[in-house]
């Protein structure tokens, strides 16, 4: 059990110290996760919207889409990003391979499912008329539109949480297509998970185990969060 | 329709400018034409002419499926008609005319307020208009009085009852000051006891602020009570308009006087008619007198009001004196009681008489299954249903 305590001990000096590398790493994960959830959510959230509050041919279709999007393997996302991108890909010619460009695209592939599909059934759950009720006060169509995203801004905003959630810990897409790059004192595209990966490997458990902290953390911090808000004096829609 | 200089709305509607019509001040606050509306192949709603002048209350009355909601938000502009056109103060309007529908506000059945605070949905129109804020603070704080919910400006809406969601729906309606107020269904959701304050207080306002209302309603009670005219609608279309008295006195036929609250419907077919008063024979068996516009030889629905047929309880083969023209005997079937009234049924040998009568006097008169009494109706509240079309506008 030696191991567990002294590397624990370690990474806790480590996140501590304010060490460089860790931060730089930490830095890094945060940027690209950060990234990709802020371009899902201009994705997602229109989309979700207009998959939740309106019926047309091939809706079915789409949303089973999205549906399927939960669902895929962030190794197999990674793959076909590399494939694009890599110099005989179509994409090539952008030079994106191995940089965090590549990584947040990557990852914008991942979250934006959870956002839409979060966003579409948070929507759809508000009743019609909520937005008819909207119009009957004078508002255009658009400023309806936001008064249904702003009684759903909860929902919203746990899409948001999970599609973080469901990023930041990928490990298989980013290693792809970022190649876990650290040279020199550099940090260029190593983040949290592929640095566990790699340091626990190396056999620096107490510096893995820095890195496996600092994403426990986040994952706690959005998940006391969500909870906050849902118990928030401001929460769900409950009158009718 | 006299043409006139293109107004302000003919600049956003250019295809309109021909069409404005006659000044403000002469129009209608509403006029539909040839208004329809399908769901899967399904006229939902198919109406020739519909009028509501300004400052009047208009109830549009009928039964659950009638077509009233979907009529509702085409006049309201929350939806386009497939076709028809609809104008507010002589001037075409449509779904798109963000201005038009910015001088209408819509209270639905059910409150649906937004998350928050009470006096921030109050608000939510008056922001959406970009009013200043001083005003806006002033104006809240009236529509809030004016509904009875002053004191919960700063609730939350989620703990308030359904009376004060409903208050407060009322208050984010009326803040706008419209010139033409939507109401469907406001009062149906409420507990019975707070439905009638609720009515009271809604037409005390309206009164008040003499806006034009159009009102959606299932309960004839409701639409007795509130509106000046009525609108009675079946599958979409209207059966009869007119003031709210006449429609509840003279239903225009079977339908209308059976949703007015009509039970005694009899066939029959006029026999004479001298000077207006109408000798009807019901079943071959009975003689009725009506003061009523029919034609000799007319096949008719002879309909009786419950609370105008007078009972009185039969004594040794001596009538009742009285003066009404239709004197009739029977045995008492049922008896039920509602609140302070119970409604009789008599079999007049025959012929099912409904009456409606006070609890005092079902007492008094010993009314129960079986016993035998007098039923007197005046000639002139027997009203005959004829199946002439007549224009009912």
């Amino acid at each position: 059990m030696e191991i567990f305590t002294q590397s624990i001990a370690e990474a806790i000096r480590l996140v501590a110290s304010f060490d460089r590398y860790v931060f730089q790493v930490m830095g890094l994960s945060l940027k690209v996760s950060g990234s990709a959830v802020l371009i899902g959510l201009v994705i997602g959230l229109p989309l979700g919207m207009w998959l939740g509050l309106s019926r047309f041919r091939g809706r079915g279709i789409l949303v089973a889409l999205v549906n399927t999007g939960l669902g895929l393997p962030p190794v197999v996302v990674g793959l076909f990003v590399m494939m694009m991108i890599s110099r005989k890909g179509p994409l090539g010619f952008l030079s994106l391979l191995y940089t965090p460009s590549a990584m947040v695209i990557a990852q914008v592939i991942l979250a934006t499912p959870y956002i839409t599909a979060i966003t579409m059934s948070a929507v759809g759950s508000i009743p019609r008329e909520v937005r008819l009720q909207a119009v009957g006060l004078g508002a255009s169509r658009f400023q309806a539109l936001m008064v249904v995203v702003k009684e759903a801004r909860l929902s919203i905003m746990t899409a948001v949480i999970a599609g973080f959630g469901a990023v930041i810990s990928e490990v298989g897409a980013v290693m792809m297509v970022g190649g876990n790059i650290s040279a020199g004192g550099e940090n260029k595209t190593r983040v949290l998970t592929t640095a566990i990966v790699q340091e626990a490997r190396m056999g620096h458990f107490e510096t893995a185990m820095a890195f496996g902290l600092i994403l426990l953390a986040m994952a706690f911090a959005a998940v006391f969060l969500l909870s906050r808000l849902q118990e928030g004096p401001r929460g769900g829609w409950v009158k009718s | 329709m006299t043409p006139v200089e293109p107004t302000v709305d003919a600049r956003t509607q250019p295809e309109a400018a021909e069409r404005v019509a006659a000044p403000p001040a002469l129009a209608p606050a509403l006029e539909a034409t040839a208004l329809v509306r399908s769901y899967g192949g399904v006229r939902v709603v198919d109406i020739d002419r519909l009028k509501v002048e300004t400052g009047e209350m208009l109830a549009v009355l009928g039964p659950n499926g009638a077509g009233k909601s979907t009529l509702f938000r085409l006049l309201a502009l929350l939806e386009p008609p497939d076709s028809g056109s609809i104008s507010h103060f002589g001037k075409p309007v449509s779904h798109r005319d963000l201005a038009a529908r910015r001088r209408t506000a819509t209270v639905f059945q059910r409150p649906f307020l937004f998350q928050g605070k009470v006096h921030s949905n109050v608000s939510y129109g008056l922001r959406l208009r970009r009013l200043p804020r001083a005003e806006i603070r002033e104006r809240v704080a009236r529509a809030l009085e004016l509904a009875g919910v002053a004191g919960l400006a700063k609730a939350d809406v989620r703990r308030l009852s359904g009376g004060e969601a409903q208050r407060a729906a009322l208050a984010r309606a009326l803040v706008l000051e419209p010139d033409i107020l939507f109401l469907d269904e406001p009062s149906s959701n409420l507990d019975p006891g707070l439905r009638r304050r609720f009515r009271d207080d809604l037409r005390r306002i309206v009164e008040q602020s003499g806006t034009t209302a159009i009102l959606i309603t299932h309960d004839r009670t409701e639409a007795m009570s509130l509106a000046h005219r009525i609108v009675l609608m079946k599958q979409g279309r209207v059966v009869q308009q007119g003031p709210a008295e006449e429609v509840y006195s003279r239903p225009r036929d079977a339908f209308v006087a059976d949703y007015m609250g009509v039970e005694t419907i009899w066939p029959g077919r006029v026999e004479r008619e001298v000077d207006g008063l109408c000798t009807v024979r019901v079943s071959g068996t009975h003689v009725v007198e009506a003061v009523a516009d029919a034609r000799t030889g007319e096949e008719v629905g002879v309909a009786v009001r419950p609370e105008d047929v007078v009972i009185a309880r039969a004594t040794e083969g001596e009538p009742p004196a009285t003066s009404a023209r239709n004197r009739w005997c029977g045995a008492v079937v049922s008896v039920r009681m509602s609140g302070p009234l119970a409604d009789v049924w008599i079999d007049l040998d025959g012929l099912l008489l409904h009456a409606v009568v006070t609890r005092p006097s079902v007492v008094e008169l010993g009314i129960e299954p079986g016993a035998r009494v007098f039923a007197s109706v005046k000639a002139t509240a027997v009203h005959l249903l004829t199946d002439r079309e007549e224009g009912y506008d």
